[in-house]
C-alpha cells in the first residue's frame, strides 16, 4: 500500500516521490516544497564554487532531514561524470549518485554508450548507481546487468513537460526490470506522475514540474497525491479495457419486461 | 614569468610551498560540502595540507547547487 516502504540503492524510503531542485526559486521554496511532497530524498547538481557563494540549499535539504542525491548533470563524457561523482561523494559524503551523461544542449537526451561506460567504472568505485536513461529496455537491462541501483528512463526531455511520450516502452521496462525503475523527466503535470506509477514504476522523479510551477507547493501536494493514487491503482489491480460497454446495472429485471 | 595555476578555469599567481590547504585558505573557502580535484583527481580532505599544488596545477573546487 502507498504508506509502506520501499528499498531505493540500500535505504528504506516512504515515500515514492523523488524531488529535483532544479529550478526552484530560494531555499524557502525548496523547503515548503519538499514539505508538501513528502518526499524522503533531494537532487542537487556539483557545479564550481566561488568562495563567497555560499547558498542555502543545503541547509534546507539537510533540515528538512531528507537524503541528499548529487547528479552528474551537464556531464557530456564518462570521464567528466565519473569526476564529478567522486567530487559530489566527497563534499556530500554520499555513495549515491545519479548519474547523467548527456548528448547536447538541444535535447538534452541520455549518451547511452558514455552512460553506460561511467556507469561501470563508478559501480566498480563502490557507488550506488541511479543512471538516467532512455526508455530502451535493452539500455536498462545492461545498466542492471553492470550492476547499477535503479534504472531511470525518461519520460520525454528534461524540462520539457510533455510527459510521458512511450507508456508502452516504461510498461515494458517495469515488466522487465527487478531493479527498481524510477520514471525521471519530462513530466508536467499530476496526470503524469499517476500514470508512471500506474505502468509500474517504483518511483517518479521530478523537478521543473513543481519548481517552475506557478505555485509550486501546491504543485508538489498534487504531485504528492498523483503518485500515492497511482501505486494505489497499480495494486487494487484495473479493470480490462473492453472495446464496448459493459452494464454496471443489473441487467435482468427491467420495468416492462 | 611568476608560477601560476588555474582555478576552476582562472589563472592564479602560484606562492612557493602552496598546498591545497594553504591556497583555499588564501581563496576563502572555508565550512563544509565543498570538495577538490587536482588534475583530474579528487583530493580528499584528509590529504590537503600534504598535497602541494605545482606550477601549471589544474584545480576544481566544486559545490552542490540546484539541480534536478
Amino acid at each position: 500500500m502507498g504508506w509502506q516502504t520501499w528499498e531505493l540503492a540500500g535505504r528504506s524510503l516512504t515515500s515514492r516521490l523523488l524531488l529535483g531542485s532544479g529550478g526552484v526559486s530560494s531555499a524557502a521554496v525548496l523547503s515548503e516544497c519538499i514539505e508538501q511532497s513528502g518526499t524522503g530524498v533531494v537532487t542537487v547538481s556539483m557545479r564550481r564554487a566561488g568562495a563567497s557563494a555560499t547558498s542555502g540549499l543545503l541547509p534546507a535539504i539537510q533540515e528538512s532531514g531528507v537524503e541528499v542525491l548529487p547528479n552528474t548533470a551537464g556531464c557530456r563524457t564518462a570521464r567528466e561524470a565519473v569526476l564529478t561523482a567522486q567530487l559530489a561523494r566527497e563534499a556530500l559524503q554520499t555513495d549515491w549518485v545519479k548519474l547523467e551523461v548527456v548528448a547536447d544542449d538541444r535535447t538534452l537526451l541520455p549518451d547511452v554508450l558514455e552512460l553506460i561506460d561511467a556507469a561501470e567504472q563508478l559501480v566498480d568505485d563502490g557507488f550506488r548507481v541511479l543512471p538516467y536513461t532512455t526508455d530502451d529496455l535493452v539500455v536498462a537491462r545492461r545498466l542492471q546487468d553492470l550492476g547499477c541501483a535503479a534504472v531511470m528512463p525518461l519520460g520525454s526531455p528534461i524540462g520539457s513537460g510533455l510527459g510521458i511520450r512511450n507508456p508502452h516502452a516504461i510498461e515494458l521496462i517495469c515488466d522487465e526490470i527487478d531493479v527498481p525503475v524510477v520514471l525521471d523527466a519530462g513530466l508536467g503535470t499530476a496526470s503524469d506522475a499517476a500514470l508512471a506509477m500506474e505502468l509500474g514504476c517504483s518511483a517518479v522523479l521530478l523537478a521543473t514540474a513543481v519548481t517552475r510551477a506557478e505555485q509550486p507547493a501546491l504543485m508538489a501536494a498534487a504531485m504528492r497525491d498523483a503518485v500515492a493514487a497511482g501505486h494505489a491503482a497499480l495494486l487494487a489491480g484495473r479493470i480490462p479495457k473492453s472495446t464496448l460497454a459493459r452494464a454496471s446495472s443489473p441487467t435482468t429485471g427491467l420495468v416492462g419486461t | 614569468m611568476a608560477d601560476t595555476f588555474r582555478l576552476n578555469g582562472d589563472a592564479r599567481p602560484l606562492r612557493p610551498d602552496t598546498t591545497v590547504s594553504t591556497m583555499l585558505e588564501q581563496e576563502g573557502f572555508d565550512g563544509a560540502w565543498f570538495a577538490v580535484a587536482l588534475d583530474g583527481a579528487v583530493v580528499p580532505s584528509s590529504a590537503w595540507a600534504k598535497t602541494a599544488v605545482q606550477p601549471g596545477a589544474e584545480v576544481e573546487i566544486v559545490r552542490p547547487a540546484q539541480g534536478g
